[in-house]
């Protein structure tokens, strides 16, 4: 089953909240992810433990080559739509 | 078999790769962290995968491909950069017959392996392909599976690399029988000319950590150093299947997640998910890709590999019974 933009996002938040060590509590969807401490490496993390999580994979030619000015609810849309 | 460390020569070159201390800094991580998250044979490169596979089959898979054709009766293997000896460990349960030759530069695969092959017709050697030696035409077939990438250092200028690379190639030749073959498996650099010398961005900054004083090549670095030596017979690109090794590597970390920390601790577990990390960054963005190539002695060829040496002529003599 396809995950929805409501329990990607879910996802999301926790496993950047474990990424970062930032109190789940305090992120927000519209955090920045730049702003939240994921760098090119840590978004590397997000994406895989994501995919493990939710067992998708994503097809990385259809996410924005540039994610660090995204909001995380934008993030999870993206990758809502980027899985094969 | 004789199982003791070569004497090593010395090489009559600067070593032109990663440094025995260098390669310790990852392989020399405990075994016990490594079997949480590989197979059980310990295969440590990437499978190759088809629709439904697990894990283990992938890597048989993998080395299916590389011995497509290839009559492993009495077959005589050399494995450069062994690791824990997961591709012998396959050829042999394939072929009983067979007998192998694995070096690597890790002391600590190095006792991992020669534990796991006691009685076994295998010889395991502390050594790095430059300071090895072994008679001419010693093998039907070397394998190198995920050690290239150390045979140059990052810092190395494009012309110390190719020679590097070529000293390698004419010296697996020199040690082939004629016909015999060298399957090479390695990430290469999949990079605009103009980044290729310079490589510093945060995650090879990154892998420099995991893996100082490696540098892996690019396609065109490989075809043109072998070719005085080898023909090519097949080769294939594909980086998808070590994105989803590394996936899968990742995911077996996750579910094994405390007793990893129980091994290397919780900041060696968050280390390890950041190696993952990096790694699935530079295939995920097509910045490295994963060769596949076997390639043919050519003959005729004027090898110069040295002349025979005493360390391993028990070795050679039983390939010559066996041939």
């Amino acid at each position: 089953v396809t995950p929805d933009s409501q329990r990607m996002l879910a996802t999301l938040l926790d496993i950047v909240a474990d990424v970062t060590e930032v109190e789940r509590a305090d992120l927000r969807p519209n955090d920045v992810v730049s702003q939240v401490g994921i760098d090119s490496l840590g978004i590397s993390q997000v994406l895989v433990e994501v995919e493990i999580e939710l067992a998708v994979e994503f097809d990385y030619d259809q996410l924005p080559d540039d994610w660090s000015e995204l909001t995380l609810e934008e993030l999870a849309q993206a990758m809502v739509g980027s899985i094969f | 078999m004789r199982c003791e460390d070569i004497e090593p020569s010395v090489p009559s070159w600067d070593p032109t790769g990663s440094s025995a201390a260098e390669i310790s800094v990852h392989y020399d991580f405990p075994a016990a962290a490594f079997g949480l998250f590989l197979t059980p044979e310990m295969d440590y490169c990437a499978g190759l995968w088809r629709t439904g596979d697990e894990l283990s089959d992938a890597h048989a898979a993998n080395l299916s491909w590389f011995l497509d054709g290839v009559d492993l009766t009495g077959l005589s293997l050399l494995d450069i950069g062994c690791g824990w000896g997961s591709a012998i460990k396959r050829v042999l349960r394939r072929s009983p017959s067979a007998r192998a030759v694995g070096l690597t530069f890790s002391a600590q695969q190095v006792d991992y392996a020669r534990t796991q092959f006691a009685g076994w017709p295998v010889t395991i050697l502390h050594s790095s392909w430059e300071a090895a030696d072994f008679p001419r035409s010693s093998f039907d077939y070397a394998i190198c599976f995920g050690a290239f990438e150390h045979f140059a250092r990052r810092e190395s200028s494009k012309s110390d690399r190719m020679a590097g690379y070529g000293r390698f190639f004419e010296r697996v030749a020199g040690w082939l029988r004629p016909g015999g073959r060298l399957g090479l498996q390695t990430a290469v650099l999949s990079l605009p000319a103009t980044e290729l010398e310079d490589l510093d961005t945060p995650v090879t900054r990154e892998l420099e950590f995991v893996f100082p004083g490696a540098r892996p090549p690019t396609v065109g670095e490989v075809e043109t150093a072998a070719a005085p030596w080898l023909d090519l017979v097949a080769h294939q690109l594909e980086g998808a299947d070590y994105l989803r090794t590394y996936r899968c590597w990742y995911a077996r970390a996750m579910e094994r997640s405390s007793e990893l920390e129980a091994v290397i601790g919780k900041q060696g577990f968050a280390d390890l998910k950041r190696y993952f990390g990096a790694v699935l960054a530079v295939f995920r963005t097509g910045q490295w890709q994963l060769l596949r190539v076997v390639m043919q002695r050519i003959e005729g060829t004027d090898l110069t590999s040295a002349d025979d040496v005493d360390a391993l002529s028990t070795f050679a003599a039983g390939t010559e019974e066996s041939a």
